[in-house]
């Protein structure tokens, strides 16, 4: 299946891989793509920097969809139909719209949002917002006004994470039943109660001694106020589960040449077999590509005696830059090779030529999507083209 | 044999950068290298920690998983086994050694209770795991105990380690430590806990004793990352924190002067692009344009980052772009190490007088 194929026929379009490899502007590129295919599109971006703005060339962006002008979109031959939406996660707004909206009372809701430990926790959820951006994802994709979804996923170590969001969410709902026995109510219901022959108030003797008294009174405080919403975040982190595996969804690997990316990348694409989570394409960002047989160039060294010391200089700067740039060709080529074990689909790995000027505007994406070509050709090890100097 | 794109960037090749501090961390026992993924923080600490240990020194490097499964990345910087958790020789004068959250939380529990049986039945069960490791700040707090404990550690009446150096996964780790006196405040309060995370903070925010690294690429985000890093860590009231390095700097670039775009009419006239097209072929001759504008684009970038590193009047070293065979990364950690040596980062693990 070709990425047009793809981005004609999925809802969701996930795009993943390490941080600074261009996630952001293939996120908005197939975004753009999939606009001129004649789909209502939105493009979701995690990354709170000004990337996406500027890859539109748009002057703001926040977390509410904002519709790209059509003239700035429509050129000959494009579809009438199609419309680009775009649009920043605000993870802090989406975290108070959760509690806000899904607390069963004022006092639980303000209960929640005193708790050291939601505030904590809630920090943290802030700072490393894969889970949010899931929750942002599921509450757009069902709102149902978009015929496809792009996702720019947050730029984390681990972009797995995103992935596994909302299985630890509920993971971390089941586990909470055992702080939940500490609660008073909790104990009543479980007069008597002991886990593998100790008693409860030992165990909690136990957890308080190291944790101290406050923490523990904290985090069934927090219980407490949460339980209500409990089966709300059970039931949505299934239903995110389900989407991600479903056909609808499908993911771009987005990786550049260097090694720590591709590491990435490969990992990646492992753990989407291992997880039954869709795969639809990996793109190689950034790939110096050199074509010049070996030798091509032997023949300059003895040209140009005509020209002056300056412009003699010049030349040799020029030649020995290019050199330069060849070892880098010479490693992304070598890289590429090394990609292939993997067994993707030609049609569905895609490379991206390093590009002289840097990718802003409708413009410079379309310029972007014109260099994303299926890697084949790219492919070919260097073989004789290899040189020393 | 290694690609290896020699030499520092050319002097005048970026903005001026503010001098490399003067303060050695020769006096200090524990070095945190900190930075976002893929900046090349694993490589660089294995360098440091190589570097320090060939000088004399008996060096511990370390690295921590806060979750479980991930096999660590140190080992194949010298070519070993994932490391264990307990120290392992390296080579002389070097351990390695691997923090897991979930054995360092064992280890403090049995320490602190010493009552085994209870431990197995309530922190063996999933459930109570899995809801111990949300306690805020828990996974972080027993990876730091555990570091305090290897930097206390005492073998015939002196120190085991001279130097640690500690390669801490991403930023995350030393947000968490920019948050330890607040957590200690308003969640711990009391108990063994509060008083364990106050002494590991009195250690990890002495900059007599402890120095960060922040790690970075010329590139964007890795870059305002840094930055932002940078100066969160100067807002503490007694920052450890040593400086910036930039990795990676493809260095040697030659001035060019401008370049014509690839439909530029001033191709023809320009008589270096024309030399090579006379003697070479048009094909040559735009693929040596083509070469020249990625790598001019490429340096633009570098010089904006840099510049927006030295706008936080950080102390800041650059490394050369180096990059090994693939699959053979132990081949880099000495390169590296030589690489540090030549930007005088060295300078500031020399062992004490």
């Amino acid at each position: 299946m070709n990425l047009s194929r793809l981005l004609s026929e999925k809802r969701l379009v996930i795009c993943c891989g390490s941080g600074g490899v261009g996630k952001t502007t293939t996120s908005a590129a197939l975004a753009l793509q999939g606009a001129a295919l004649g789909r209502k599109t939105l493009v979701l971006t995690i990354d709170p920097a000004r990337r996406l703005a500027d890859a539109l060339g748009i002057s703001s962006l926040d977390h509410r969809p904002r519709r790209l002008p059509d003239a700035t979109l429509r050129r000959r031959g494009g579809s009438a139909s199609g419309t680009l939406d775009a649009m920043m996660l605000d993870a802090k707004a989406t975290l108070d719209d959760l509690i806000h909206r899904h607390a069963p009372s004022p006092e639980a809701r303000d209960a929640i949002l005193a708790n050291p430990i939601y505030r904590y926790g809630s920090r943290a959820l802030i700072e490393n917002p894969e889970y949010l951006a899931m929750e942002k994802v599921n509450a757009l994709e069902a709102e149902g006004s978009w015929d496809l979804i792009v996702v720019d996923t947050p730029p984390t170590r681990h972009a797995l994470d995103f992935f596994s969001a909302s299985r630890r969410m509920g993971e971390f709902l089941e586990g909470n039943r055992f702080l939940a026995m500490m609660t008073p109510e909790g104990r009543r219901g479980l007069t008597g109660g002991r886990i593998l022959g100790f008693g409860l108030g030992a165990i909690t003797r136990l957890i308080e001694r190291v944790t101290g008294t406050e923490l523990l009174q904290a985090a069934r405080d927090f219980f407490t106020a949460f339980e209500g919403m409990f089966e709300g975040f059970r039931e949505r982190a299934a239903r995110m589960e389900s989407l991600l595996r479903s056909e609808a969804t499908t993911t771009v690997i987005v990786t550049s040449p260097e090694p720590h990316a591709l590491a990435e990348a490969r990992q990646l694409y492992a753990s989407f077999a291992g997880d039954r989570i869709p795969f639809g394409a990996l793109v190689v960002n950034r790939v110096a590509i050199d074509r010049l047989v070996e030798g091509a160039l032997d023949g300059v060294a003895a040209g140009g005696t005509a020209m002056d010391s300056r412009e003699r200089v010049r030349l040799d700067a020029l030649i020995e830059n290019y050199y330069i740039f060849r070892s880098l060709a010479a490693r992304d080529s070598r890289a590429l090779a090394a990609l292939a074990g993997l067994g993707i689909d030609p049609a569905r790995m895609l490379i991206v030529p390093a590009l002289e000027e840097e990718v802003v505007r409708i413009e410079g994406l379309r310029k972007f999507l014109r260099a994303l070509k299926p890697g084949a050709a790219a492919l070919r090890p260097p073989g004789a083209r290899r040189r020393s100097r | 044999m290694q690609d290896k794109i020699p030499g520092p960037p050319p002097r005048g090749f970026c903005c001026d950068l503010a001098p490399a501090t003067e303060a050695t961390i020769s006096t200090r026992r524990l070095l945190i290298f900190t930075g976002k993924g893929g900046c090349g923080k694993s490589a660089l600490a294995s360098a440091m920690a190589l570097d320090a240990a060939r000088n004399g020194r008996r060096v511990l490097l370390v690295e921590a998983a806060l979750r479980g499964d991930h096999p660590g990345r140190l080992h194949a910087l010298f070519g070993v086994p994932p490391l264990p958790s307990d120290p392992v020789r390296l080579e002389r004068g070097l351990w390695g050694v691997r923090i897991e959250a979930e054995a360092a939380l064992r280890s403090y529990v049995l320490r602190r209770v010493r009552f085994e049986a209870l431990y197995r039945a309530v922190f063996d069960r999933p459930s109570v795991r899995r809801t111990v490791a949300f306690f805020p700040g828990l996974r972080e707090l027993m990876v730091l105990w555990q570091l305090r404990a290897f930097e206390q550690e005492e073998r015939k009446n002196r120190p085991r380690f001279d130097l640690i150096v500690f390669d801490a996964p991403s930023t995350g780790l030393v947000l968490f430590l920019l948050q330890l006196p607040q957590v200690v405040v308003q969640i711990l309060k009391t108990g063994v806990f509060a008083r364990d995370a106050a002494d590991i903070y009195a250690l990890l925010a002495d900059p007599s004793r402890t120095q960060i690294l922040i790690a970075t690429l010329p590139e964007e985000l890795p870059v305002l990352e840094a930055r932002d890093l940078w100066q969160r860590l100067q807002s503490l009231p007694s920052p450890a924190s040593a400086g910036i390095v930039v990795n990676g700097l493809l260095g040697g670039i030659r001035d060019v002067g401008p370049l014509p775009g690839p439909r530029s009419a001033r191709l023809r006239t320009d008589p270096a692009l024309s030399a090579i097209e006379g003697a070479a072929g048009a094909e040559a001759m735009r693929a040596v344009l083509h070469a020249n504008r990625i790598l001019l684009r490429k340096q633009d970038s570098f010089a904006r980052h840099l510049g927006t590193l030295a706008s936080t009047r950080a102390p800041i070293w650059t490394l050369p772009f180096i990059t090994p065979e693939a699959g053979n990364e132990a081949a880099l950690t000495p390169l590296l190490a030589e690489a540090l040596r030549a930007a005088g980062l060295d300078a500031a693990i020399e062992a004490p007088a």
